[in-house]
């Protein structure tokens, strides 16, 4: 009767014992984490401003350092 | 009777390995003593009729499954390096076969050069197992303890880095991947050897060996211990057991002596290296020393990650709900990886593999990886809910077990998101929401990312956002800072450009655009080019 009684209460605490059994915690390994995950696209190109508005921009930039640059550009 | 267990069709086990706790319980209750061949499984080649050593997890716990992934990739490693110092593995996976290994003696003593080269035939081989990341004591967590279940399989005893006598040489036979029960058995008072003995006795009298208080030697686990220095000073130490230090030695010596002490002497194991060389024959080492990795700071672990996730998708319809985490979280992780390995070239693998680790380990960090590869794969609606999940998703979250009869039995840890992987997290969602056009919630997210963490990357799409909702001067200066941290992109600077130059700010477009055509110089489709082609220069 003792045997049987002990039997079953150790069957009916079997799932606690094995919870509290000493085990480490599972653990998600650091160092197999990816150190470079992906990341996001970079956005959209800027778009090239309105023709016009780079002539403008270039003709007059030219004649404020265009000979400036040049002179550096070609010392020999 | 039950037929005999065979591995891989070919070793037909003799006995099991039994775990280190049940022979110390044996030991002590029924006064019954173990030796080595307790803790290996011991088997024959059924090709050969050889005996052969099978290193293997008593009774397969699957708690160390990541553990032994690991061991098996440094086996495969070890195949590949085909070392003459290691002693030969037969097969590797489940566990991994030896060849029979020569017994462990106790270390001889020997002159100077011969230690040295010993020494340099272990350095030999902790240098190839730095090189793909093998070192130190233990791995780390993700909350930075010490993972006491990805242990470095190394061990610098007698009993896995052996010695054995070659036609009067003495040899090392290292057990790579280590048997690290065995160390157990290292502190044993080694069989006295009368002449050994004797000999000591001799020199001691002398006076030409010094005695080496135990004290100075550093502390055998210091899992605080940066693991290369930890592996220069076991070295070093393996070099002062054959060859103790004594009088009017060489310099060489006295470093070798302050490495095993832990003083920072050399920073890699070739530093080591070239101080054994110094102790051998002249000239005679110098190919071997060239050939040498050199590595100071130990990458991560290399694995092959195919195999990994294989091993891992085989072993889990076996386990009960409470065995799950021990393999569902390392392979989520190992699914992660892989898909980042493959997102450049592979977008669509990739999502495979990232959306099985979703699914067996649902934390942010997946699901952000799960919305960029949906964003570059231009599945937009299906991105944003991924990163609304990544947002969604607890830090503290449990994996995905079954109760059993109401009992949650295990719950899988907390995870730790550093600063990096929140700005990535938040740059994601920023991104979506600039291609979107929602630009209030893009410069939040983005701003957040620079916070976090200002690189280049998250400078520039700030800027993007800024640019967008009109503020071109705080675009200019986002674009200014990002071009300085990466002055090679083209891209970067090519916005600049175009900022600088709306804002009317011409004389420093021009310069970047200078720049920009240098950098660009030959390619016909350079964006500085297009300038000068509207130009008409």
């Amino acid at each position: 009767m003792l045997r049987s009684s002990s039997l079953a209460l150790a069957l009916f605490a079997w799932p606690t014992l094995a919870a509290a059994d000493v085990l480490p915690d599972a653990e998600r390994p650091h160092d197999w984490e990816p150190r470079d995950p992906p990341t996001p696209a970079p956005p959209p190109e800027k778009e090239l401003p309105a023709l016009a508005l780079w002539l403008a921009a270039l003709a007059a930039a030219a004649l404020v350092t265009g000979t400036r640059t040049r002179l550096q550009e070609r010392p020999r | 009777m039950t037929s005999p267990r065979v591995i891989a069709d070919r070793f037909e086990v003799v006995t099991s390995g039994r775990s280190l706790k049940s022979l110390w319980w044996e030991q002590h209750y029924n006064d019954r003593p173990y030796g080595e061949d307790d803790l290996w499984t011991l088997a024959v080649d059924r090709r050969t009729g050889a005996r052969v050593r099978v290193l293997e997890p008593p009774d397969g716990p699957v708690w160390s499954w990541a553990a032994d992934m690991w061991t098996e990739s440094v086996a495969h490693h070890v195949i590949a390096a085909a070392m003459p110092h290691t002693v030969p593995i037969l097969h590797v996976g489940p566990g991994v076969v030896f060849a029979e290994p020569p017994p462990a003696v106790p270390r001889p003593r020997l002159r100077p050069a011969q230690a040295a080269a010993c020494a340099l035939a272990a350095c030999e081989v902790v240098a190839r197992l730095h090189a793909i990341g093998c070192g130190g004591e233990c791995g780390r967590t993700a909350r930075g303890f010490p993972a006491h279940d990805l242990t470095t399989p190394i061990g610098f005893g007698r009993h896995n880095l052996r010695m054995t006598q070659e036609s009067g040489e003495w040899k090392i036979a290292w057990l790579v991947p280590g048997h690290l029960a065995l160390a157990d058995l290292d502190d044993d008072p080694p069989a006295s050897e009368p002449d050994a003995l004797a000999r000591d006795l001799q020199d001691r009298l002398a006076g030409s060996i010094l005695d080496e208080p135990p004290g100075d030697l550093p502390p055998k686990y210091d899992p605080h211990c940066d693991p290369i220095a930890r592996d220069l000073a076991r070295l070093a130490g393996f070099y002062l057991s054959l060859a103790p230090p004594a009088r009017g030695q060489p310099a060489a010596v006295d470093a070798i002596r302050r490495l095993a002490a832990g003083e920072p002497v050399v920073r890699d194991v070739a530093g080591l290296a070239r101080l054994l060389v110094e102790l051998g024959p002249a000239g005679a080492w110098d190919a071997r020393l060239s050939a040498l990795p050199v590595v100071d700071v130990l990458p991560p672990p290399v694995l092959d990650w195919d195999h990994v996730i294989a091993a891992g998708e085989a072993r889990l319809p076996d386990l009960v709900p409470r065995q799950r985490p021990y393999v569902v979280l390392p392979l989520a992780v190992a699914y992660h990886r892989r898909a980042s390995l493959r997102a450049a070239l592979a977008p669509d693998d990739a999502l495979r593999d990232v959306d099985r680790a979703v699914e067996l380990d649902p934390i942010a960090p997946h699901h952000v990886t799960r919305a960029v590869l949906l964003d570059r794969l231009g599945r937009r609606d299906e991105a944003r809910a991924a990163i609304a999940a990544a947002f969604a998703a607890p830090e503290y979250t449990g994996a995905p077990t079954e109760d059993v009869d109401g009992f949650r039995l295990l719950d899988a840890p907390a995870v730790v998101l550093g600063d990096r992987e929140r700005a990535r997290a938040h740059a994601t969602r920023g991104t979506i929401a600039l291609r979107d056009g929602d630009l209030a919630l893009a410069e939040h997210d983005l701003r957040r990312a620079v916070d976090l963490e200002p690189t280049a990357a998250h400078l520039h799409a700030l800027a993007a956002a800024v640019y967008a909702r009109g503020d071109l001067a705080g675009a200019a200066a986002l674009e200014a800072r990002a071009v300085e941290l990466e002055p090679t992109s083209a891209r970067y600077r090519w916005d600049l450009v175009v900022s600088l130059h709306r804002l009317g700010r011409r004389d420093e477009a021009l310069f970047h655009a200078r720049k920009l055509e240098a950098m660009e110089a030959g390619d016909p489709n350079g964006r500085a080019r297009r300038i000068r082609l509207l130009g008409g220069a």
